[in-house]
């Protein structure tokens, strides 16, 4: 069988590596537009800081594609894809001329991630925004980070946050911005949401929250510095920066699907096998949509533990094994900021007359825990300040696990797994 | 594979071997100074009256190594053991591991700056478990799996008798 993937992130990989597994003698190609081993995009926030050398980006061995046969194509943008002809056209960028290649698949992987938002704010395109996807987006703002001293970012989310924080260890001046009225506001609620953003005050962040940016102001000429740039809030403030980052979330990466070849809703359409509309392609990770665990609708579900688990369900699949993957937690996320840990699941904020919500809060200790139950399940959790066993109730959730007898205890400092196993 | 197997009636609790486990991958004999720096990785924990032993099971499938974001946590596949320290230098403390793992048996460490997710690593670094070592009453035992169940039915034999 010949499989080819499009996509060297968690998704590709753990496919390929699955894939490798079980059909020992297959061939397996992955296609990348990365001119770089296969790395971990969650770690270029923190290479902003600098002083991480490249090789602790790599989330693979050296010889990971040797070791597993895998045929890597660097430098290989996907142009198309000929479903009927099952081949991938690509443009190589490895000759002068930027010649097209096609790739022919039995079975293809659709694995290329997502790409972050672009507003649509006037005036953007003129102050050159920098936004952080891939590790030559993280290597051109060091280099604009070296020459800077105010910088800008747009969007208080996970992304923007670990920037501000990132980029603050460099000693430049940071400011961050959102019109959202409090930081992660899908991640946190206003109580966590007000100790991270203490945390970011205290590194020396100043925090601009409740007004979004109505334009971006390329230079302003001032006569002593010349090269200000800056954005207006809709609160009419100006705030100059010689450095501006955007992240105002990501959307699924598949421009170059043919409009009508392949179901898309917000992402690629899968069934539980990650089949897509087509025969024989498949596709995983941020460039798919799933449903949630939480919520049961379907939608994107854009984190790593997620993308690894559809690559591997993907390979299964496409290596004649079939596997169905139920349901995941769309929204999940573990972070620390200034040395607080903090783990976010499914929907925080969920309130009614038919929610129950469980608080342990400990100021001193820096410590908030949150648990919302409805229907007799976990459907949302916030540990921060003390992320132990956190995993326990996320399993709760993700396994759909009914808690009303055990409810009261899931705050408790000792509750842990084995006051709900069965299996000693 | 050998790993950790609980005979949770045994248990008393004495967490002798939550100190032998801190001590041993501290690397010190002094318990004082590292008890709360290197945070143990087994845990006792209470049901209703009794004490029960939880430890990493190292999983055929582990949460833990999908879950992870730098490919530090991973399963040796020559010895099963499923552990984030084959790769030194590679845990960057993101927590994903914790968030993941449903049996809760990942502990957050931070000492002078560094971060790092703390599991059992059967002491791979040491000839057999610290924890089994210091257990006085066999409430955790080191054996293949076929080799526990045959203990735990010799162990219903004698009880019956």
């Amino acid at each position: 069988m010949n499989h080819v993937i499009i996509g060297n992130g968690a998704a590709g990989i753990a496919a390929a590596e699955t894939i490798r597994k079980l059909d020992n003698s297959g061939e397996i190609t992955i296609i990348t537009a990365e001119r770089y081993p296969a790395y971990s995009k969650c770690l270029l926030s923190d290479y902003l800081a600098g002083g991480y050398s490249d090789d602790l980006l790599y989330f693979r061995d050296k010889d990971f594609y040797s070791r597993n046969k895998i045929q890597i194509r660097f430098k290989h943008t996907v142009k198309d894809i000929d479903f009927s002809r099952k081949i991938v056209i690509a443009t190589d960028l490895n000759h002068p001329g930027n010649q097209e290649t096609e790739i022919s698949y039995e079975r293809l992987l659709i694995a290329t991630g997502s790409k972050p938002v672009v507003p649509p704010i006037k005036g953007y395109r003129q102050v050159n925004p920098y936004y952080l996807n891939t590790l030559d987006d993280a290597k051109r703002i060091m280099k604009a980070a070296a020459q800077a001293r105010d910088v800008l970012i747009i969007g208080a989310g996970f992304v923007g946050l670990e920037v501000a924080f990132n980029l603050r260890k460099r000693g430049l001046k940071v400011t961050l911005v959102d019109k959202a009225a409090r930081i992660l506001p899908a991640q946190l609620d206003e109580t966590a949401a007000s100790i991270i953003t203490k945390a970011l005050e205290a590194e020396g962040i100043r925090v601009c929250l409740g007004s979004g940016v109505t334009e971006a102001v390329p230079n302003r000429r001032l006569p002593w510095r010349s090269d200000t740039k800056g954005v207006i809030l809709e609160n009419g403030d100006f705030i100059s920066a010689d450095l501006l980052v955007i992240a105002v979330g990501s959307v699924p990466n598949l421009d170059f699907i043919t409009p009508g070849t392949l179901r898309v809703n917000c992402g690629i359409v899968v069934n539980q096998q990650l089949m897509t509309s087509v025969a024989d392609v498949y596709a995983a990770g941020d460039v798919i949509e799933f449903i949630d665990a939480v919520t049961g609708e379907t939608g994107p579900a854009p984190i790593w533990p997620n993308a690894v688990l559809e690559g591997e369900y993907a390979a299964y699949n496409m290596a004649g094994i079939r596997r169905e993957l139920d349901y995941l937690i769309a929204m999940q996320n573990a972070a620390e900021f200034r040395e607080i840990p903090l783990i976010s699941m499914g929907l925080v904020n969920a309130s009614g007359p038919d929610v129950e919500t469980f608080i342990e809060y400990r100021p001193a200790g820096g410590i908030y825990r949150k648990i919302i139950i409805k229907d007799n399940r976990i459907i949302g959790m916030i540990f921060l300040g003390d992320v132990c066993q956190s995993g326990v109730i996320g399993e709760l959730m993700r396994k759909r696990i009914p808690v009303t007898a055990i409810k009261d205890k899931l705050l408790n400092l000792n509750f842990g797994y084995s006051q709900i196993a069965n299996d000693f | 594979m050998k790993r950790i197997f609980v005979i949770k009636e045994k248990c008393t609790a004495c967490l002798n071997c939550v100190v032998a486990c801190q001590k041993s991958h501290a690397g010190s004999d002094f318990y004082a100074p590292i008890r709360d720096i290197e945070p143990g990785r087994i845990y006792i924990q209470a049901v209703g009256a009794s004490p029960v032993p939880l430890v990493c099971m190292h999983c055929e499938e582990p949460a833990c190594v999908k879950a992870c974001i730098t490919g530090a946590m991973r399963k040796d596949p020559d010895s099963g053991i499923v552990s984030n320290e084959f790769t030194p230098g590679k845990c960057v403390g993101c927590w994903m591991c914790v968030m993941a793992c449903p049996y809760g048996v990942i502990s957050p460490k931070a000492e002078h700056g560094k971060k790092m997710a703390i599991k059992c690593d059967l002491c791979m670094k040491r000839n057999g478990p610290a924890c089994i070592e210091s257990c006085p009453t066999g409430a955790i035992v080191y054996m293949e799996e076929a080799e526990f169940a045959d203990y735990k039915q010799c162990l219903a034999a004698v009880n019956s008798i």
